[in-house]
């Protein structure tokens, strides 16, 4: 990361500029890598049948119980979950028979597509008993929002309005491919190629575009973590304001809204906020600074509140129902939660295990868990791509580190002027990391394990985008080209190859 | 930013994508047509030597040339095996498979079936003296096999392949006609060419887009 000394040829463009020509505030490139990400996502919708997406089931009849009742659903201990229409789409498709094996195709003889259309008939009931299974304690924002499209295709059969809402989803991930983008240029200013490179092979990130295909709140979830970067970037770049700490704090609020566990980037988001505080003192009144801290605090609290409110009178629940299913009294049936097991199981989660650990997770999980399912494990976690692929995608991965620590440590003079900032983006990658393994080792207490997946490491896309980006810059002028078109052909190739891979798994 | 060479490096990078493409989808399987969806939880049903297990409310594809179950011995080499798939108004379509196949799933060849059959009835005799076991699914006695006529305890999970093994780029016409069913909705039977337009213009713009940045 490099220093802002001057006014890059065609780095941000100053305030002035960009409050006389707001359309000047996003390049032509970074809108056309949102167009493309957003494009490859709805390619991947087309491919990936209705409800194949993780939990798409739930998600979706949790949009659809809103929509129809104005309620949130409610989990109910007989798991009578969803509602008529779905569960006829989900009996006509042999949906459970179907995940999990990726031998299995979706069944699409003339006798199938007769059942399915026969289980979409009209008057089927929508509604069910308001009980949408794992997304049932979820906050209600993402949905909101995929309610919009449920509206206008509401005469739609089940999979139309799935069509149609997964269009929502999409829309999501240009708009998250968008902020990484120029969370890339507030990084790394001098460097247009670094940000094209680094927005492309997030937005063609096969994992992501996968998940982003379907109805998910995790896709509202990359969205809101991707636009909170983007926005600590800035704080950092331009300086403490009461808009920009505004518009970090409402992210970070808004973003509790969309999934709970975006909570864990508070801890950063504070840090960030009284770190540009701290350094800006010369500069600001005291009374400048703390208007900009409470006008941060206040964004943050406002939709929660407004939220808490709702919850209190209309929809009973408590504002973040998720922390409190984490942290709540556990029944004595259970293993104990120990410290010690907790940090044990942190450890093993995302380094190598060593001698004296208990083995509390299968596999090396740094590799078979997060590398292997960033780089590809599609479906309800049914289907990978070609083994050949992940030793050869973890020999460039590591060359793209390689290059990327290279450029870090030729700038690193240059560093030390970034250290408050380094830090904010550990402690959220930290924040994320511990909130997953929390929730990770209570599943393991509770005796359902598997809770661990990587789409969970997604909130992280800006900065994995990082390493794209900064290894662009390791060739300088004579070599950049080269391994920008390396990475970009091969982010494609990933891209075609998942994709090709999909639609052999479940029409081939 | 101008480096001698950009577009050779573009060709190479593209060329070897392209061939990498080409061939993954080369590779040469025996495609499964459908299966029964009858997950194989477990060996769930014993078939004696000489006994016959037959399964009805089989949907049988049109272009089934094979018959995957999955089968357990006791370690040693498997018996003899005949299948019989019989449907309404339809010639049977038999096949066999010689002793000495190992444990596992286990591919037995059939006459090949012309037209979807819906309502069949698959039968498996096995030829040998040792009973074998069968994976599938414990279901309601009103729809599970039955052994020499009398009911067992599950349905057996049988997968319908075609007869013999093909490239997945000879699949295109099947997987163009499936993924539109599947999905049942818009663009319909357009689904797989509408995701050929988006993947390779997201690919094709993804170049030009650095292809722009290089030369700016």
């Amino acid at each position: 990361m490099s220093a802002v000394a001057a006014p890059p040829a065609r780095g941000p463009a100053s305030a002035e500029t960009r409050a006389a020509n707001p359309r000047r505030r996003i390049p032509v490139a970074g809108r056309w890598i949102a167009l493309i990400a957003c494009l490859n996502a709805v390619a991947w919708s087309l491919i990936v049948p209705p409800f194949h997406v993780p939990d798409e089931t739930a998600h979706f009849y949790y949009a659809q119980y809103l929509a129809e009742t104005g309620e949130l659903p409610v989990q109910t201990p007989e798991n009578r979950w969803f509602s008529e229409d779905i569960g006829t789409v989900l009996a006509a498709q042999r949906f459970y028979a179907v995940i999990g094996r990726s031998d299995t195709p979706v069944p699409a003889l003339d006798a199938d597509t007769a059942a399915l259309q026969e289980a979409q008939r009209p008057g089927l009931d929508r509604v069910g008993t308001g009980d949408a299974a794992t997304a049932s304690n979820n906050p209600p924002l993402y949905y909101l929002v995929q309610d919009v499209a449920y509206a206008a295709a509401h005469g739609a059969d089940v999979t139309g309005r799935l069509a149609i809402m997964r269009l929502v989803s999409a829309l999501m991930a240009g708009l998250t491919t968008l902020c990484v983008y120029l969370f890339l240029r507030e990084v790394l200013p001098r460097s247009p190629l670094s940000w094209a490179v680094g927005g492309l092979a997030a937005g063609l990130q096969p994992t992501f575009a996968f998940i982003s295909s379907g109805v998910n709140n995790d896709v509202g979830l990359y969205l809101v973590s991707a636009a909170l970067l983007l926005a600590l970037a800035r704080l950092f770049r331009r300086g403490l304001t009461l808009r920009r700490a505004a518009a970090v704090g409402a992210l970070l609020g808004l973003g509790v809204l969309v999934k709970t566990q975006i909570a864990a980037f508070a801890p950063a988001v504070g840090l960030a906020l009284l770190l540009c505080a701290w350094r800006g003192r010369g500069d600001r009144t005291r009374a400048t600074t703390l208007r900009a801290l409470a006008g941060g605090l206040a964004a943050g609290v406002v939709p929660l509140a407004v939220y808490g409110a709702l919850g209190m009178t209309i929809w009973d629940r408590p504002v973040v129902d998720r922390v409190s299913g984490v942290v709540a009294e556990r029944s004595a049936d259970f293993k104990p939660w120990t410290w010690t097991e907790q940090l044990s199981y942190l450890w093993q989660l995302y380094l190598p295990r060593v001698p004296g650990l208990t083995d509390l997770l299968p596999g090396t999980p740094p590799y078979s868990l997060w590398f292997k399912g960033l780089v590809g494990h599609f479906g309800w976690l049914d289907y990978e791509l070609p083994s050949v692929v992940y030793p050869v995608a973890g020999l460039l991965f590591l060359i793209l580190v390689g290059l990327a620590g290279f450029v870090l440590w030729t700038r690193r003079a240059a560093l030390r002027a970034h250290v408050g900032e380094m830090l904010v983006y550990a402690t959220f990658a930290a924040g994320l990391a511990g909130a997953i393994a929390v929730a990770g080792y209570r599943a393991v207490l509770d005796g359902a394990p598997g809770f661990e997946q990587a789409r969970y490491l997604l909130p992280l896309l800006g900065l994995f985008a990082l390493v794209p980006a900064l290894a662009v810059q390791a060739g300088g002028r004579r070599w950049a080209p080269a391994i920008a078109i390396t990475i970009v052909t091969a982010a494609i190739g990933h891209s075609l190859l998942a994709q090709f891979i999909t639609l052999m798994r479940y029409y081939g | 930013m101008r480096v001698p060479g950009t577009r050779v490096i573009l060709g190479a990078a593209l060329g070897l994508l392209i061939i990498l493409l080409a061939v993954t989808g080369a590779r040469q399987s025996q495609h499964v047509l459908r299966s029964n969806l009858e997950p194989p939880a477990a060996f769930t049903t014993e078939l004696p030597g000489g006994a016959r297990l037959c399964q009805r409310g089989e949907l049988v594809p049109d272009g089934t040339g094979a018959a995957k179950l999955r089968i357990a011995t006791d370690g040693s080499p498997g018996p003899a095996l005949r299948v019989t798939v019989r449907s309404p108004g339809a010639r049977p379509a038999n096949g066999e498979l010689r002793a000495g196949w190992r444990q596992g799933d286990i591919v037995v060849p059939i006459a090949e079936v012309a037209g979807d059959r819906e309502r069949a009835e698959l039968c498996l005799t096995n030829r040998g003296r040792r009973k074998i076991g069968l994976s599938g699914t414990v279901r309601d006695p009103k729809v599970t096999a039955t052994i020499d006529g009398a009911p067992a305890t599950a349905r057996v999970w049988i997968q319908y392949l075609e007869p013999g093994r093909r490239s997945d780029w000879a699949q295109t016409p099947a997987v163009v006609r499936r993924a539109s069913a599947v999905r049942d909705a818009l663009p319909g039977p357009l689904t797989v060419p509408a995701w050929a337009l988006l993947a390779l213009g997201t690919a094709a713009a993804a170049v030009a887009l650095v292809m722009r940045e290089l030369r700016a």
